[in-house]
């Protein structure tokens, strides 16, 4: 009984939720009662729907999108390789982490100002959002691999594991928890960063390029409708990676003692 | 297979923990390092199995297979218990885990994972681990911590079992872990 209600009382929780902040939403634009400034949920809700039926929003949000996801991916593997890499060799680490502290201390902005100079507006997104993601997932991989229980590679020693067992049976679950969470905060990132950049150097084809119009025309309904659109794909992304994770981990779980022997 | 401890020093840092140390056990012999806690117990069976080295003199173990149970029970917390004692199997043969997992009394508890068995229990799964693992030679270390007396007996039957007739090395503060097991005792003092 309680499993079979709970996941309805979640929804009914977040329904709830959700219409609070609408309402907080309607009357904040009742209170400022100017549609340019404020335009309220319905007026947004019936330009999003406007825009939904135009090619125009699903080809500017197939190309951001993949744009980012490109950016993300590349950043989860090099994010990877450069954690494994550092952590087995310390000059690697010396070298490199002067890199990390720049990317992580430089403000997004900077950089994507300074990446137009060199790179092209349609790739610049990619780039950006791949830089925002790579220091998270570097640092996570890196610091996991530090944690990595001894006392379980003193086990694995005594009992003549092959590299292949340690690395599947031991490194890989130790450091899937926090890489999971790390991707899981590097999606968000890559989605600001990514139609930030977009916003600046305008490619194309690309929702950043139309919630920039819609601000220089003033459609500051179609500035919160594209936001949305955003946050809704942002959301989906999220959903889908967790979604995928679970399916991935309770597989492993299952079949643990069966993965590279 | 028998294991020599030739002149043995060593230290962690500026600690000395063994001086001229000298062990010998002879193949078929169960022996007991019987020993207040810190004395160095858990540095020697660290020495025999290979994870540390000594500063000074030489260890041999002749090339034999060496098993051991861990002062904790080192399981994979992600693993079950059957998965946990058919992981050191080279075949992954689950038939053997399976008859260690029956002979321990934890035939029912194969699905669990190490957080939703008690401390005891998650001891037998050690124990199961090492013996299905098998080998020359089996370095206990504290194996019965957290398992009541009538357990400690029948664990103590099935280590006898499956390594009566090869080398046994038992570390403990209690004597009576020694008694169970039939073993020598050697009242170790380390250096102090």
């Amino acid at each position: 009984m309680t499993t079979s209600t709970t996941p309805i009382k979640k929804f009914i929780k977040v329904v709830c939720v959700l219409c609070f902040w609408v309402l907080v939403w309607q009357v904040i634009s009742m209170a400022v009662g100017i549609e340019l400034l404020v335009p309220s949920p319905l007026v947004t809700f019936q330009t999003w729907l406007g825009l939904v039926v135009t090619e125009k929003f699903w080809i500017s949000a197939i190309y951001s999108l993949l744009r980012i996801l490109l950016g993300f991916l590349s950043a989860v593997v090099l994010g990877c390789v450069l954690g494994f890499a550092t952590y087995r060799f310390s000059i690697l680490k010396t070298l490199l982490s002067p890199i990390l502290h720049i990317i992580s201390a430089v403000p997004v902005v900077s950089f994507i100002i300074l990446a137009l100079v060199w790179i092209k507006t349609d790739t610049l997104p990619i780039f950006i959002s791949f830089l925002m993601v790579l220091p998270i997932i570097w640092q996570t991989v890196f610091g996991a691999l530090s944690q990595i229980d001894k006392n379980l590679l003193e086990m694995a020693q005594v009992y003549k594991f092959k590299k292949s067992k340690v690395f599947f049976k031991i490194v890989i679950p130790s450091i899937m928890p926090p890489f999971i969470t790390s991707c899981i905060t590097g999606l968000g990132f890559s989605w600001k960063s990514g139609i930030a950049a977009e916003v600046i150097c305008l490619p194309q084809i690309a929702i950043g390029k139309q919630l920039f119009n819609a601000k220089v025309y003033l459609e500051t309904a179609q500035v919160f409708a594209w936001t949305i659109t955003i946050i809704i794909l942002s959301v989906l992304f999220e959903t889908v990676l967790k979604f995928a994770i679970k399916k991935y981990t309770t597989a492993y779980r299952k079949d643990g003692a069966n993965i590279a022997d | 297979m028998p294991i020599d401890l030739n002149n043995i020093s060593f230290s962690y840092g500026n600690k000395q923990i063994l001086k001229d140390f000298n062990l010998s056990v002879k193949r078929g012999e169960c022996i007991c390092l019987l020993g207040v806690s810190g004395c160095g117990k858990t540095t020697t069976i660290r020495l025999i199995a290979g994870l540390e080295t000594p500063q000074m003199g030489t260890i041999d173990t002749h090339k034999g297979k060496i098993s051991m149970v861990f002062q904790e029970d080192r399981l994979l917390p992600w693993a079950t218990a059957l998965q946990n004692i058919s992981l050191p199997l080279t075949d992954n043969d689950k038939s053997i885990a399976k008859k260690m997992l029956e002979q321990v009394g934890l035939s029912d508890s194969s699905d669990l994972l190490p957080e939703e068995m008690s401390g005891g229990m998650c001891r037998r799964v050690a124990i199961a681990r090492s013996l299905a693992f098998g080998g020359d030679v089996l370095l206990l270390d504290e194996p019965f911590n957290g398992i009541d007396t009538a357990n400690k007996r029948s664990l103590a039957k099935l280590i006898l079992e499956y390594f009566g007739d090869k080398t046994i090395v038992l570390i403990t503060h209690i004597a009576e872990d020694a008694q169970i097991l039939g073993a020598k005792t050697i009242d170790f003092k380390g250096i102090n």
